[in-house]
């Protein structure tokens, strides 16, 4: 069973989103601020990561400057969620480290796909 | 999907409430708010929330992400306004609900009913109010009649059996009025035999209606009576050449202008306006052309005015103009305009075209002091100096004093977002010349210890029905237990199956009543006739 961290602040996006990917038989855990998300990816590895652009502890970019330097140790493909969906954004977001983009708002059967295709890619990788 | 958006607007709600009930020393970091909308934003989108969406998004555009601006309480609830409204009305109202019902204004048909029956009272204002009319509601008969002489209602329903005043009584003591107004007057009884059915006729009502009621064809009645109404105000009272109103209407509608103002204080303006050389016009095309001439410049007029506003001939080539909320400056404006288009149309007799001016003359009553009769001078005056001094044109003699008179308007409700919606909707209200004070309260006690409670002044309460504490039924009981009760006018706020506590409010003597959930729009209708009836 594929495991995977949403890191959201917004609480009803949060449930919304917990929801739909546990109705698909994933595995989620939940971190409501950027502290909690970095405290749950230094104590298991995630297949992976979706993590809020704004959040109040640590952003999403500093959470990936934190992987990118080790300071966290992580397996997970890296799926960020932001509201700022211009182009120059979105390159800024992918060129920081993070895997994919996911532009908000989103449909939550639009998020499905796309982590069913980025998990499945990450397979393909792997055999 | 519901789920997730009730969790969304609850959520919202406790943030604006925990922003608004802060003191006004207190502030709140721009970028906490930034952030706040923009999470919203996100997740409306997500649940498809187009409105919040979109409101979130506008205010978002008006904010600065990097900005360290501090807000004070007061300003953020003014840039908050539309996300706490719309807040309110997704919290109380379903779609669907708000589109089938009607929203009232205060141009509606007024209807009052007289009746003990509570529960009957309840069922009939809201079948009528989903007619689109606005109906007042009394259950004490002696009160009932003076609201009926100040309110002057478009039709009437009484019921004959009545405590200490039975309908027919009621009846008797409006008789005078009845000779003068036609006011349909609907008896609605229990008692169904034809000895109390001709005594409610002879007596003057247009209807009777036997309990128990037929909703369907009450309504289809209703509708009738108020039609014929209407075409009985239009018809008998207007000059068969110019098709306007007549002098003696002008009489009959004077008066309760000049009451109107001494209740509301809101100004109007006179106006009277007359042809310009009207006798060459005789005397050169004949008493034809000029019976035509009239009967155009009548019409002209009368399509180019408001139709709030009222044309009478007042004799010859000489009619009146009521323009109401209408200040001294706008009637001016607006007669410049209507004198320099009139000049423009062409009349073309035998072949010969010519064109008519006219003059006005104007004066605005914001004054307690003065009479019709010395209004109306007032404008002749004016328009003979309009006259005098070149014509086609306006004059008004302006008067320099008013009276401010003070209102104090106070909301009782523990509820913090409809608290902000009703002192922002209470601002905006269109009262010139009265000095409304409102002030907000979340409970009773506050209110009843405060010292404006005691003040011998106008006091206009909007009052929850359901407050912790203390209830809206016991803060009424202890107002109207006051030594200055007869300042105060009462709207309550209650839910919509509480009939007894509406029962216990209009008995208590309560003004009037809503109930929860109701649209801003109407509420303010509401508050807006009261004001201008009642005070």
């Amino acid at each position: 069973m594929k495991r995977i961290l949403l890191a959201e602040d917004e609480e009803v996006l949060r449930m919304l989103v917990v929801d739909t990917l546990e109705d698909e038989d994933y595995v989620v855990d939940e971190a409501a601020d950027g502290m909690e998300a970095v405290q749950l990816l230094k104590d298991r590895t995630y297949d992976l990561i979706i993590l809020d652009y704004m959040m109040p502890g640590y952003t999403g970019l500093e959470i990936i400057e934190k992987i990118q330097s080790s300071e966290i140790k992580t397996q997970g493909k890296i799926l960020m969620l932001s509201a700022k969906s211009q182009q120059f954004e979105q390159d800024r977001i992918l060129e920081a480290g993070a895997d994919y983009f996911m532009a908000k708002p989103f449909s939550p059967l639009k998020l499905i796909e796309k982590i069913e295709v980025i998990l499945h890619e990450a397979e393909s990788i792997h055999y | 999907m519901e789920k997730y958006k009730n969790s969304l607007f609850g959520n919202i709600k406790n943030k604006l409430s925990e922003w608004l009930e802060l003191e006004d020393a207190q502030t709140i970091p721009g970028q906490e708010v930034f952030r706040f909308l923009h999470s919203i934003k996100g997740t409306a989108g997500t649940l498809q929330l187009c409105g919040l969406m979109s409101i979130t998004e506008q205010l978002l555009d008006e904010m600065d992400e990097e900005s360290d601006r501090l807000w004070i309480p007061s300003d953020l609830r003014n840039f908050l306004f539309d996300l706490i409204e719309h807040t309110y009305e997704y919290e109380h109202f379903d779609e669907i609900e708000i589109k089938g019902k009607p929203v009232r204004n205060s141009q509606a048909p007024l209807i009052q009913i007289i009746d003990d029956d509570i529960s009957m009272l309840i069922l009939l204002k809201d079948i009528l109010e989903e007619q689109g009319w606005m109906v007042i509601t009394n259950a004490d008969p002696v009160k009932a009649t003076n609201q009926y002489f100040e309110m002057q209602p478009d039709c009437l329903i009484l019921d004959i059996q009545l405590p200490a005043k039975d309908g027919f009584q009621i009846l008797h003591d409006i008789h005078v009025h009845n000779e003068k107004y036609f006011i349909p007057k609907i008896m609605i009884s229990i008692q169904n035999d034809k000895h109390t059915r001709i005594k409610a006729f002879k007596m003057g009502a247009d209807d009777f209606i036997g309990k128990p009621i037929d909703i369907d064809e009450f309504i289809v009645k209703m509708e009738r009576h108020i039609q014929r109404k209407r075409i009985f105000d239009q018809s008998v009272l207007i000059d068969e050449l110019t098709q306007v109103y007549n002098r003696r209407f002008l009489e009959d509608t004077l008066p309760r202008h000049f009451n109107d103002y001494k209740r509301s204080g809101q100004s109007f303006t006179i106006s009277i306006i007359d042809i310009d050389h009207f006798k060459r016009v005789n005397d050169q095309y004949g008493h034809a052309v000029g019976d035509f001439v009239l009967a155009e410049f009548a019409q002209f007029i009368k399509s180019n005015i408001r139709s709030s506003d009222l044309i009478c001939r007042y004799g010859g080539e000489e009619f009146v103009l009521i323009f109401p909320d209408t200040s001294n400056e706008q009637a001016k404006h607006k007669l410049t305009r209507l004198i320099k288009d009139f000049s423009t149309k062409e009349f073309i007799h035998e072949g010969q075209a010519f064109s008519i001016t006219f003059s006005a003359g104007v004066f605005t009553v914001e004054n307690e002091h003065v009479t019709p009769k010395e209004a109306l001078e007032e404008a002749d005056t004016s328009l003979y100096e309009a006259k005098r001094t070149g014509r086609a044109k306006v004059e008004s003699i302006q008067q320099t004093r008013f009276n401010k008179k003070s209102l104090n308007v106070s909301v009782i409700d523990d509820d913090i977002i409809i608290r902000t919606i009703l002192t922002k909707e209470l601002r905006s209200l269109q009262v010139p010349h009265f000095d409304l004070n409102i002030a907000v309260y979340e409970d009773g006690p506050s209110f009843l210890n405060s010292d404006r409670a005691k003040e011998d002044v106008g006091h206009f309460l909007i009052l929850d029905g359901v407050m912790p504490i203390m209830d809206g039924i016991e803060v009424l009981q202890e107002v109207k237990q006051g030594s200055n009760a007869n300042f105060y006018t009462v709207l309550m706020l209650t839910g919509r199956k509480s009939t007894d506590d509406i029962a216990k409010a209009l008995k208590l003597g309560a003004d009037d009543y809503v109930t929860k959930p109701f649209s801003i729009t109407e509420l303010k209708a509401r508050i807006e006739r009261l004001l201008t009836k009642l005070i």
